[in-house]
């Protein structure tokens, strides 16, 4: 649900992002049939890819939940869960390592980051103005 | 434990399939604008 919240209000933020000069790319873990499916009926104009395995997670940084981060992420994950489920978003059948924490990028046309933003847990949304105010001001 | 990425640090590369089993290079992505790149936990 916290994955559906996301690309749902990353869709309804694309006309901002692609006026601040950025393309969307979002990646998935699972099949192609997943994303077609997933992707297609929540985020239409954004480009979706995926990839079975967990790899390319692992390269840019992003890390598994751990037993640690069910008590002390318990409370802030529930009220992010109650607030996806509010605006609609069910949990669906999952694909992949359930387990991985998301997080968002900005990298510019030479391929460097500008903006790393890594979610504290699954529901740790960040705010997308917010992550396009930081883009612009180190763009200059 | 991964290293986190850092602003300024290299975007790495790597291969992952379009909702048309086309294979995407992240590293043919770049040059073609600045990319808003988010991870979603899974399809699910």
């Amino acid at each position: 649900m916290h994955c559906r919240e996301w690309l749902a209000l990353v869709e309804s933020h694309h006309e901002e992002i692609k006026a601040a000069g950025l393309g969307v790319l979002a990646i998935g873990q699972g099949k192609v049939r997943h994303a077609v499916r997933y992707c297609g009926r929540l985020a239409p104009n954004i480009a979706c890819i995926c990839n079975e395995g967990d790899e390319l997670y692992l390269e840019y940084g992003l890390r598994e939940a751990g037993w640690g981060d069910l008590i002390t992420k318990a409370v802030p994950n529930l009220k992010a869960g109650l607030r996806a489920a509010a605006r609609g978003h069910t949990q669906g059948a999952t694909t992949g390592n359930i387990q991985m924490i998301p997080g968002t990028f900005i990298v510019d046309r030479e391929g460097v980051i500008q903006v790393a933003h890594y979610n504290d847990y699954a529901g740790d949304h960040p705010n997308i103005p917010d992550l396009l105010d930081r883009y612009r001001e180190k763009a200059g | 434990m991964t290293k986190r990425l850092q602003p300024g640090d290299r975007a790495p590369d790597g291969t992952a399939l379009d909702t048309d089993g086309r294979p995407v290079r992240l590293e043919e992505c770049w040059p073609q604008g600045p990319t808003f790149l988010t991870f979603l936990r899974h399809f699910g």
